[in-house]
């Protein structure tokens, strides 16, 4: 059943790491709904949220996808 | 030893030896002439210049799958790093740990579209397992140690680090003898720990089969598992069919040991995950060539296990019923405490009848030379202790089907890609991974000639691969596809035209042998079994040999085209 998802993903703050989580969306062909970025509570690490659509088999690829990226420090999803 | 003023070039040769390197496969070019100059007088390590980037990095490739260790190759900028892109994805798509130097621009000009530059790391990033662009001297050391660190652990991938120009001749002080920093990498979890209940629970589930199949994959050779897997399955009983890279990963001698599956499997060995009531793979991903038609797999399953090491595998392709995260081997020494035989009764000789009634077979020839015929002789010369390395296509197949691999890593093979033209120069690469052990690359008249440049190097080094060409003058996977899927309207196929593999051998100073007769195969390869040198050994085939059993794309998993045998 297709769903909204709220993912949250704290990143490195490195030049690249928006291209690497964007690229893995649209490589396995996950939906973008909408998306932010910004720094974080703690130095040298940015906060993405983004809004995502798909069943469950596709969120449960998300994050576990995304867990693989070595600049992904932490990854929450709200179902 | 004191801290020293070095350049970013010298500081990566002492960090690439830090990690244990032996051996680069490189060519250099301009934005590279720092690393280059460093390594002039360096012994430490030796350098293959190939004639090709290609050739560089799927011989770091046949190095590291050979050996387990992490193959490390170097290339220029633009160019040499887009040269680099095809045995990237190669080594992704097969979970290979490979550390991949670029040099780039200097930063001072870096997006100015500078003479030869790419943005390689972009361009890399979804077949990569991780990169690098190297923005100061001062990260030089900490990022040589973390790609080594995450190319060789967990699922193993390729890792890319970009150097510009300028980083790579700005100084730092450096202490060689000093031991690397601790890594700090806090996005990475090399190695689940096990989860022991649902290994449990496989067991259990185990235990009420009547039915149980295992698929084993490269995983299971990956994580040098291959000793847990027989235990595993003496203990169990279970049939092992295996992938084309988790070949040797199970000796194809045992009892238990149905060979190859998929597209292009055995008969017994298809029709057990078909007829299974319960399918575990081990360190194989379910890829489309196993599986076959999703939809179709494994009807009778009322349990599909997976053991793996990368959390993203399980169910991603098939659904799973039981997921074991963890790396194979540990998880198989905990299961082997534990493990007991399912419910045995008529199992086996049900899949016995179906090897009985339809094993991998062709129809030998009095008047030309068949291709399965050679492997099977390859085979039993070399008492299925070789590695074989092998291109893609046909002979590829026949060879997973025809030569009896008995070790883990004895085949090196580009599976989930399909790159031709790896088959050469990835024999160079476990060759000198190898020096002890017998190297022969079996290759088409089509992939020999996607990287033949690399003879210069097997003819000035002394490399003595036996360069196998089973030459049927034709795309024969192709010529098979089209054949018996597209009406035989044969498209662009036809190899006419190919230069004499024999003289263009002997053109680079390698000896070249060939035999178009049953007679003559025997005793030219007994002569470059006996030739302690490189030679290069064409056999002239029938063109129009078909690889069964074939499943076509979108068919299941027991819809065998079965050839002349049906």
């Amino acid at each position: 059943m297709m769903q909204i998802y709220t993912i949250t993903v704290l990143v490195n703050d490195q030049p690249g790491v928006l291209h690497r989580v964007t690229g893995l969306f649209s490589r396995r062909g996950f939906n973008i709904d909408s998306m932010s970025v910004g720094a974080s509570e703690e130095i040298g690490l940015s906060r993405m949220t983004i809004v995502s659509s798909g069943d469950e088999w596709v969120i449960d690829q998300i994050e576990k996808q995304m867990n693989k990226l070595i600049d992904v420090i932490q990854l929450t999803v709200e179902r | 030893m004191e801290q020293k003023l070095m350049t970013g070039s010298e500081v990566l040769l002492h960090a690439l030896l830090k990690e244990g390197t032996e051996c680069v496969f490189g060519y250099p070019g301009g934005n590279v002439l720092y690393i280059y100059d460093a390594m002039v007088d360096n012994d430490a390590f030796k350098h293959i210049l190939t004639r090709h980037e290609q050739g560089a990095i799927h011989a770091a490739d046949g190095y590291a799958r050979s050996t387990g260790k992490v193959g490390v190759c170097i290339a220029t900028s633009g160019p040499g790093a887009t040269n680099l892109v095809t045995g990237i994805a190669t080594a992704y798509m097969d979970s290979v740990p490979l550390v991949v130097i670029t040099g780039n621009v200097p930063t001072t000009v870096m997006g100015s579209d500078a003479f030869q530059e790419a943005d390689i790391v972009s361009i890399t990033m979804p077949i990569t397992k991780h990169s690098y662009l190297v923005r100061s001297v001062q990260d030089i050391p900490r990022i040589v140690h973390e790609a080594f660190h995450i190319a060789s652990t967990g699922r193993k991938g390729p890792v890319l680090i970009d150097i510009p120009k300028d980083i790579s001749n700005h100084k730092m002080l450096y202490n060689p003898a000093q031991n690397s920093k601790p890594l700090d990498l806090r996005g990475y979890t090399a190695v689940p720990k096990p989860d022991h209940a649902a290994i449990d629970r496989l067991l259990d589930a185990i235990a009420q089969s009547e039915k149980p199949i295992i698929i084993a994959g490269g995983g299971v050779v990956y994580s040098d598992a291959s000793h847990e897997l027989l235990e595993f399955v003496n203990r169990t009983q279970i049939p092992v069919t295996t992938t084309l890279l988790g070949l040797g990963g199970f000796p194809s001698g045992h009892e238990l040991s149905l060979g190859m599956l998929g597209m292009h499997g055995a008969y017994a060995a298809n029709m057990a995950v078909q007829n299974a009531d319960l399918v575990l793979s081990i360190g194989s991903r379910f890829d489309d060539r196993v599986t076959m038609n999703t939809a179709g797999f494994a009807p009778h399953a009322k349990t599909i296990a997976h053991i793996d090491v990368d959390p993203a595998e399980i169910g991603k392709n098939i659904k799973t019923d039981i997921g074991c995260v963890g790396d194979i081997k540990d998880v198989l020494q905990y299961a082997n405490t534990k493990a007991r035989p399912y419910q045995l009764g008529s199992w086996r000789a049900a899949i016995e009848a179906d090897q009985a009634a339809r094993p991998l077979r062709y129809t030998d020839s009095e008047t030309e030379l068949k291709p399965q015929s050679i492997i099977e002789m390859i085979s039993e010369t070399t008492n299925g202790e070789a590695i074989v390395t092998t291109d893609v296509g046909q002979h590829q197949m026949w060879a997973a089907q025809f030569y009896k691999f008995k070790r883990p890593r004895s085949i090196i093979s580009s599976g989930g890609l399909g790159t031709m033209g790896f088959g050469f120069p990835s024999a160079i690469g476990a060759q000198i991974g190898n020096p002890d052990r017998l190297v022969v690359s079996i290759n088409g008249d089509g992939g020999m000639q996607m990287c033949a440049q690399e003879l210069a190097i097997c003819a000035l080094d002394q490399i003595p691969v036996k360069i196998v060409v089973i030459n049927n003058q034709v795309l024969g996977m192709v010529r098979q596809q089209q054949e018996l899927i597209h009406g035989n309207r044969l498209s662009h196929i036809d190899l006419a035209g190919s230069p004499d593999f024999v003289r263009l051998a002997e053109a680079y100073g390698v000896k070249g042998l060939r035999a178009s007769t049953k007679a003559d195969a025997e005793r030219i390869w007994q002569e470059a079994l006996e030739t302690s040198g490189p030679v290069l050994v064409e056999f002239v085939v029938a063109r129009d040999e078909n690889v069964y059993p074939f499943v076509i794309g979108g068919t299941n998993l027991d819809q065998m085209l079965l050839g002349e045998s049906e």
